[in-house]
């Protein structure tokens, strides 16, 4: 009898044993982490991961290709051994520069947005928009409005036509040596989509990245690739009237929220980089035909597929009136956006609501 | 009915067999059962009827082993690999402690079933600490508690009926 | 076995010890129900805040709280009040933290210049 109760205690532990293996296939978690070292913005994650090394792993793919772009398409900075925006500016004037090939493609892509956006979006307008960051960065004692002269002779050195690229041998030259690069108006929105891309490439099926706003997510929440969700990823719309203290008392009855499952949502909006000089606001999106900030709208969210897409649309939309905006995104197929004037109305663009959730 | 002769191994085999594939059949309703839980995986414990049953008739030995292959097969056939790490947590710990409890005085097969229905429960719980790496999941204790107490209530209810009956005591020579 | 039988050698099929048993597990779990109530006013929602990327500090929505958060790089004031959080105060330029309003499970609050995240947990 004492050894048949010794042999169940066996098998009862034999029961417990096992389930200790199984700890390894943990159950599925939403994790997050935030940061403030990439594109001069706040980015961050949320990924369902099954346990804390899937999601370390995530982290890591996160963070290197973060970096990677942040470096890439850096018009301040140089880094040694990296040829980045700041180094052509530096140095492609006149002379061919060695590119990679990651680069080249975003060049190439600049390109491409520069003509759908029909030049709002140009990466090539550097010189312009170098004079109003000056403007931004000096000291609130010491404001001033860039020279109108200096702008329209900044503005004579803008055609993209004078970036020229040899994607055989991965060069890059400059025929107009005052040209001036600055891939801000998509840069977040590129190296959002390659991000995204890393990390499907990396078999993670349902994950949301943010960077500074420019929001891109895969899968539905909690899905992996044997079991489906319909869990949405959603985003929200900023109110923008709450920032400027003429619009302060504007109520605004926006969607609650946006479904962004698979899609990207970009913003751009006069609140977030600005400066104020006799009562007046200037914000960080120059229009190509004016060469100064536009005041038509408080900001301008634009949803689609490409991330590198909607950030190229949302500046553009901005300096463009609404009747050009609006054609151009309904002439575009894929992309839907919202629109709130400095009177505090709200347009939408045909397909927009089908992905508002009330 | 033929009085069976429990010694022969044969006959026992066949008993064994018979109550693992009941056991299967009430893990099955457990499958289908929705949790009103928000923990993925964890199961009701009524599949706990036929150990508790065995457990009386037979022993401690059969009973684990019949869970134990009860378990195994239920989560291949329509199981995934963490619901049989729920029952199989839930089950141990609940034979252990029907075990045990069985000793008290004054107390039926209805009382070891709300105990072994808590302790199936706990144990999954404890589990699922562990598979979700999160703590906060204990505070599902009290709920869990209650009811686990009450499966097992019915499965303890169940299990003293079927003891009783006469048919049974024919199969197991009491 | 202690099994209890009654006058005919029956088993009851219920009986006093076991009604003891199930009556003292559900007292248990109730207590322990208040008491975790007590201890965690479990609604679920937690506020995070956190300072370079690493958390700084978890608060209660349901508790009102006044979260001074002073670091090398500034000084933020976070306020928990009838159930919402926000930035009240700041000294950073531009107090886009403190224009930004409420913080919700959508939209975290952030102050760029002092590195400070304010969002809302749900689990």
């Amino acid at each position: 009898m004492a050894k048949k109760g010794l042999v169940s205690i066996l098998v009862v532990m034999g029961m417990i044993l096992p389930v200790f293996c199984f700890s390894s296939c943990g159950v599925l978690r939403a994790y997050s982490s935030g940061y403030f070292d990439y594109f001069d913005t706040y980015s961050s994650f949320t990924v369902y991961a099954s346990s804390k090394e899937e999601f370390n792993s995530f982290a890591e793919i996160f963070e290197s290709e973060a970096e990677k772009y942040h470096k890439l398409l850096n018009i301040y900075e140089k880094y040694d051994g990296l040829v980045n925006l700041a180094s052509l500016n530096d140095q492609a004037a006149g002379e061919k520069v060695e590119v990679s090939r990651e680069l080249m493609d975003f060049l190439l892509e600049a390109k491409k947005i520069e003509e759908t956006t029909h030049g709002y979006t140009n990466i090539a307008f550097g010189a312009v928009t170098s004079l109003w960051h000056e403007a931004r960065e000096s000291s609130e004692e010491e404001k001033y409005l860039p020279n109108d002269n200096e702008l329209n002779e900044a503005a004579k050195h803008t055609d993209i036509s004078c970036l020229v690229l040899d994607t055989d041998n991965l060069t890059v030259r400059f025929t107009d040596c005052d040209m001036k690069l600055d891939g801000g108006a998509i840069g977040k929105g590129y190296a959002a989509d390659r991000i995204a891309e890393a990390l499907s490439d990396a078999g993670y099926h349902s994950f949301l990245i943010s960077l500074g706003g420019n929001v891109v997510s895969r899968g539905h929440k909690g899905e992996t690739e044997r079991k489906k969700t319909d869990e949405p990823w959603l985003s929200g719309i900023e109110d923008p009237t709450a920032y400027f203290e003429h619009t302060k008392d504007i109520s605004l009855a926006l969607p609650k929220s946006v479904d962004i499952t698979d899609m990207s949502l970009v913003t751009s909006g006069s609140y977030q980089r600005y400066f104020e000089l006799d009562g007046k606001i200037y914000h960080h999106i120059i229009s190509p035909d004016s060469l100064y900030p536009e005041n038509n709208f408080l900001s301008v969210s634009v949803i689609g597929s490409s991330s590198t897409l909607c950030d190229g649309f949302s500046t553009a939309l901005f300096s463009m009136d609404l009747s050009d905006g609006k054609e151009l995104v309904e002439s575009t197929v894929g992309v839907e956006a919202i629109w709130i004037t400095v009177g505090g109305e709200i347009i939408f663009s045909e397909g927009f609501e089908s992905y508002t959730v009330s | 009915m033929k009085k069976m002769n429990m010694r022969s191994a044969s006959h026992r085999v066949a008993v064994y067999g018979i109550m693992t594939a009941v056991a299967m059949v009430f893990g099955y309703i457990e499958h289908l059962l929705p949790l009103p839980i928000g923990i993925y995986g964890i199961k009701a414990g009524l599949a706990n009827i036929v150990p508790l049953t065995i457990l009386e008739l037979f022993g401690a030995f059969p009973a684990a082993v019949i869970n134990l292959v009860r378990i195994v097969l239920s989560g291949i056939l329509f199981g995934n690999t963490v619901s049989i790490a729920y029952s199989l947590a839930g089950g141990a710990l609940s034979l252990v402690v029907m075990m045990l409890i069985r000793r008290i005085r004054g107390i039926t097969a209805t009382g070891v079933g709300i105990v072994g229905g808590v302790a199936h429960n706990i144990g999954q719980l404890i589990i699922a600490v562990f598979l979700t790496d999160e703590i906060r999941i204990a505070f599902y204790l009290p709920v869990l508690i209650i009811a686990g107490a009450i499966a097992g209530l019915l499965v303890g209810v169940i299990a003293s009926m079927t003891l009783q009956n006469k048919n049974i005591k024919k199969i197991s020579n009491i | 076995m202690g099994m209890k039988k009654n006058n005919e050698g029956k088993k009851k099929i219920i009986g006093r010890t076991d009604i003891l048993i199930l009556v003292s597990l559900v007292a248990v779990s109730v207590v322990a129900l208040v008491l975790f109530g007590i201890m965690f006013n479990a609604r679920g929602k937690t506020v995070v805040v956190t300072v370079d990327g690493e958390e700084y500090a978890t608060l209660s929505l349901d508790e009102d709280t006044v979260l001074e958060v002073k670091t090398e790089r500034g000084y933020n004031l976070v306020v928990v009040e009838d159930g919402k959080v926000y930035v009240k105060e700041s000294d950073c330029p531009d107090k886009i933290c403190v224009k930004s309003g409420e913080a919700t499970e959508l939209k975290t609050v952030v102050c760029l210049p002092h590195r400070l995240t304010v969002s809302i947990n749900n689990k």
